[in-house]
């Protein structure tokens, strides 16, 4: 038996969407909690509902090169598990990646070896399922821990919660944009930032006249920028 | 269940739900071992675990401890389940707060986390569910499409082009730190460096620009 023929069969289906169902649980749970905790905050549907739209319509822009990522991974890992390990937590480079050293661990060459033998597949399967709950492993045990240390340090300190969040978040993006920033040669990433920047600014002036469109104006502003990457792309 | 308050219940939620999560990530090679006789080699499968392992838990802590005060902890158990939380769930989170009005931090913040990172983990399923289906072969001429190919390889830059920009004119002066400081960094240590630590980097960058804001706010610069 190959390895594709596992990695194809209905138990793998079966495996993976059983899966996804069991994590698809969660969302739901913590949503049916948090709009009963928003409404004991006095917040209104409308405005809950509008939270979920707008994030709902932004999750559509990053989720499309994750397809592309699936079709890449089908080749040497079949339909269903690329299905399960990119709808949860992982990458499209963490999976090749980890597939490849796992494949290396057991004397293939990589991952894109035709008929890897079953024991050594479901090898494959363990390493790269589990090499990355390094994150979740941390939150089932400490996230309570430490959120209870950050409540506290909140609760001193309530008139800085607002500023000191932001501030961490301006850490957060201001780190991970940098690379792209900074590389001068990528043009194209630049018209992106440049486009969609700029566009999120007028778009936030014009949705404060409009009614509806400030739930649209980040997917909206990503969209000018991507599109502007392409005119500029096709200009150089 | 009902007397207990309502972070209690996040957290029995959230490591409840976690750890169902990890019992059926581990289902699937078990399972297979299982239905297709064929045992796990465990030495050659722990000697290949491990060092991935580790190289992704330590990087993954730094990045949680820098997560979980700014959309807290309810979104932060489901976000990592479901991944792609820097690119996806912090900025929907984010954003939601923005378009909700709500402070960022504060208990409503939560709450609108929540729903932002329910709300992309339905959509980043259904996407994914319709992908293996059929979606997948009928988009990709359009992501090959040579004039369209850079706007699918530049989702992330615009994605902090559109969320950078309205923050740094709307808090000018706290901007100034958190964005100059990384680029100098990446300067003095190199790109490969800067990319490989980019967790560690972020982390003390993070600390670095809440004392930065703290002192603006002590001077009432702010």
């Amino acid at each position: 038996m190959t390895h594709l023929e596992i990695a194809n069969s209905s138990v793998m289906a079966m495996l993976c969407g059983f899966t996804i169902l069991v994590v698809l649980l969660q969302p739901i749970l913590f949503l049916i909690l948090g709009v009963k905790r928003g409404h004991e905050l006095d917040m209104t549907d409308a405005e809950m509902r509008e939270a979920a739209v707008s994030s709902a319509v932004f999750s559509i822009l990053p989720s499309l090169p994750i397809i592309i990522s699936y079709l890449i991974l089908v080749p040497s890992l079949g339909r269903y598990f690329p299905w399960l390990r990119l709808s949860v937590v992982g990458s499209a480079s963490y999976e090749t990646m980890a597939a490849n050293m796992a494949a290396e661990n057991f004397g293939l060459e990589s991952i894109t070896v035709p008929d890897i033998p079953a024991d050594i597949f479901i090898g494959i399967v363990f390493v790269v399922t589990v090499s990355i709950l390094g994150g979740n492993i941390f939150n089932l045990f400490f996230l309570k821990t430490y959120d209870k240390k950050v409540q506290v340090l909140k609760g001193k300190n309530a008139a800085l919660v607002p500023i000191i969040t932001t501030a961490m978040f301006l850490g957060l993006y201001g780190t991970m944009a940098t690379p792209y920033l900074t590389n001068v040669t990528n043009v194209t990433a630049w018209a992106a930032i440049l486009g969609a920047g700029v566009s999120a600014l007028i778009i936030g002036k014009i949705a404060q006249k409009v009614k509806g469109l400030k739930e649209f104006s980040l997917a909206l502003s990503m969209i000018v920028g991507m599109l502007l990457s392409c005119v500029v792309n096709q200009l150089m | 269940m009902k007397n207990m308050t309502y972070d209690d219940k996040v957290y029995l939620l959230g490591r409840s739900t976690v750890l169902l999560a990890l019992i059926a990530f581990a289902s699937v090679p078990f399972g297979l071992s299982m239905a297709f006789n064929s045992p796990i080699d465990w030495p050659v499968v722990i000697e290949a675990t491990l060092p991935i392992f580790l190289t992704f838990a330590i990087s993954a802590v730094c990045e949680n401890l820098s997560y979980a005060p700014i959309i807290g902890p309810g979104a932060l158990y489901m976000a990592c389940v479901t991944g792609n939380v820097s690119n996806m769930k912090i900025p929907a989170a984010v954003n939601a707060m923005e378009v909700a009005g709500v402070e960022p931090g504060s208990d409503k913040a939560n709450v609108i986390s929540i729903i932002a990172v329910a709300a992309s983990t339905f959509v980043t399923t259904a996407v994914l569910f319709l992908g293996m289906l059929f979606l997948a072969p009928l988009f990709e001429p359009v992501y090959n499409n040579e004039f369209l190919r850079p706007a699918f390889d530049n989702v992330v830059p615009a994605l902090f082009g559109a969320i950078l920009f309205p923050y740094i004119a709307k808090y000018p002066k706290q901007a100034i730190l958190p964005i100059v400081l990384p680029i100098i960094l990446i300067l003095i240590v190199g790109r490969t460096f800067f990319s490989t630590y980019q967790s560690y980097i972020m982390m003390l960058v993070i600390i670095l620009s809440g004392v930065y804001s703290y002192m603006l706010h002590k001077k009432g610069m702010i």
